[in-house]
């Protein structure tokens, strides 16, 4: 996040270069198969309210959080262009105020797509937690963000279309994100059972559902 | 591991300009008990290694606070070193299990980003401000955590010096060279040869130099060079052209090696940033510079009927503008406005909005 705030109105065009377009697939996929009417959802980093918006119009209540006041206003502008100020409440925090914006059981889905990988290690736990809190019994965190691919072969593979693409992506944008590591075990070790994992063919981008056990 | 940690380093003291990044988190120091201190840094690869040199000997925790992989000061006026930096760091590690006071001992240099009182109000966390350089630390704790005014000053000795110039040029120096392998191979060995002693010149007797900013001494080596010239092609005739050419690319890289000569010393404003901004770069990648280049037209200027003597001002000012009048109870001026390198650490601790800017007349 840190990074992207930089130049927010590149962000949406420098991400969908940087994802060869895939990140916007699986906002979709992700609104589609997880998001219900009627759901109250979290989004984690909401940064210009793609995911936001596209869990609204599947008639969610969304509250949206970023640190960016920047990339707020460009979800707020995307929002009211779609007239779904009724259903997506955006609010200017980090991460960890999350402690004391949020009380206990109150969501049904908490999604975060490319946030983790800018999240340090101890701040990622801690955000698992907190989000481990926040959500309903039975409740569901589905995270979507770059990994590093698993066998050598796919991360040699990975390297050689990444470099060139993330060079270009930063000369037109400045914009780049990091990847993330073994986001599972912290996920499971914040009391979570992962129920979904998928991987992009070259494994470089990660879908994780994870479950908070019914009561 | 060894080998890969001195390749990073390495790389990150020759190439400064560029974030180098360290995981922020907690790191233990010694048998460090409930009550050792706390102390604060930036994620910047090298400030960490620096820091951790001088903190080995001693039972401490030191919270590395993400910063945007950047150093102490920069990060600090640049806005990447702030308070929701120390509150993520406090929250996120756990050092409130750890020890059971509540005082972190911030870097003197952070002044200039992070609204202590925030801190407070968000975790119940006091801070107080250690010296300048880390190498006082074990000093500052000898002494039973008090501060001399020495251990306030920024300094710029012959090695900082050579360290900064080396370490801001490269990242000028190497692309120009490259660009020579392959298109002008002729000039490649001057310009290496050249650039080189310039540079180490220029840095090695910047404090000697005449000139109350960094252009200003820039102008004195230019002249030098100039005067150089003259003699050369007058008195001596000036035979070869070999030599004549020498001079002139000298009288190029004087300036460039000296463009920012004031904003890379602890020691002067930068000339640089204010021209910057009139011309519309108000930015270079993440790093803004607007409060930096404004300052250069306007005064400090400290109002003492609102000041209520808490000396913040005397103990984070890292060129000593600022002294107490022990009568009055108030903080009074010592130095003019023209020692001030406009790092507004003053401006952000004062309690009382006592200090202000205001344009110059």
């Amino acid at each position: 996040m840190k990074i992207l705030e930089s130049a927010p109105h590149r962000y949406d065009a420098g991400i969908n270069m940087l994802s060869l377009g895939r990140i916007d697939r699986l906002k979709k996929e992700i609104a589609e198969n997880y998001i219900s009417p009627g759901d109250n959802v979290l989004d984690i980093g909401c940064g210009t309210g793609t995911l936001a918006i596209l869990c609204a119009e599947r008639r969610a209540s969304v509250i949206g959080f970023d640190i960016s006041p920047q990339m707020l206003n460009i979800a707020q502008r995307k929002i009211e262009e779609r007239h779904l100020g009724e259903k997506i409440e955006l609010r200017e925090m980090g991460a960890t105020q999350m402690d004391s914006a949020f009380e206990d059981e109150r969501f049904d889905k908490v999604v975060s797509t490319l946030v983790f990988s800018e999240l340090y290690s101890d701040e990622q736990k801690y955000v698992l937690r907190q989000t481990f809190r926040i959500l309903k019994p039975g409740g569901l965190l589905i995270i979507a963000d770059e990994v590093k691919p698993n066998s050598l072969l796919k991360r040699s593979l990975h390297l050689v279309v990444r470099i060139p693409l993330a060079v270009i992506t930063y000369v037109f944008t400045q914009t780049t994100t990091r990847e993330l590591r073994e986001i599972e075990r912290a996920i499971t070790d914040a009391g979570f059972r992962m129920i979904f994992t998928k991987r992009s063919l070259l494994g470089s981008l990660g879908l994780f559902v994870a479950k908070k056990a019914e009561r | 591991m060894k080998v890969k940690e001195g390749f990073k380093t390495t790389i990150g003291t020759l190439f400064r300009l560029f974030p180098l990044s360290t995981e922020p988190g907690l790191r233990a120091f010694g048998n460090p008990s409930e009550d050792s201190p706390v102390f604060v840094t930036s994620n910047f690869h090298l400030t960490v290694k620096r820091v951790s040199r001088y903190l080995k000997d001693l039972d401490c925790y030191l919270l590395v606070a993400p910063t945007s992989s950047i150093n102490v000061w920069c990060a600090a006026v640049g806005g990447m070193f702030n308070a929701h930096s120390i509150i993520s760091i406090i929250k996120t590690s756990g050092i409130g299990e750890r020890v059971n006071h509540r005082t972190l001992i911030l870097p003197q240099l952070s002044a200039p980003g992070v609204d202590t009182e925030l801190i407070k109000d968000e975790t119940g966390w006091h801070s107080r401000f250690g010296p300048v350089y880390a190498k006082e630390i074990p000093e500052y704790v000898r002494k039973g955590f008090q501060k001399s005014d020495d251990m306030r000053r920024v300094k710029f000795n012959l090695m900082d010096r050579l360290d900064t110039g080396v370490g801001v040029s490269l990242a000028f120096f190497l692309p120009v060279a490259v660009i020579l392998a392959i298109f002008w191979r002729g000039w490649l060995l001057e310009f290496v040869a050249l650039g080189g002693s310039l540079l180490l010149l220029m840095y090695a007797s910047f404090t000697y130099i005449p000139g109350r900013s960094g252009w200003a001494k820039v102008l004195f080596y230019e002249a030098l060079v100039a005067a150089g010239l003259l003699i050369y092609l007058f008195p001596l005739g000036g035979g070869s052209s070999y030599i004549r050419n020498l001079f002139l690319a000298a009288m190029i890289l004087v300036p460039l090696i000296g463009i920012d000569f004031g904003g890379v010393s602890p020691l002067y404003k930068s000339d640089l940033d204010p021209l910057l901004h009139r011309v519309g770069i108000h930015r270079i990648g993440s790093v803004s510079f607007k409060g930096r280049a404004t300052i250069k037209e306007e005064n400090i200027t400290l109002d003492q009927s609102e000041c209520i003597g808490c000396e913040l001002c005397y103990d984070v000012c890292p060129k000593g503008i600022y002294d107490m009048d022990e009568s009055q109870n108030v903080a009074i001026m010592v130095k003019p406005d023209s020692e001030c390198v406009a790092c507004r650490a003053c401006i952000l601790q004062c309690p009382t909005d006592a200090i202000s800017l205001r344009a110059r007349r």
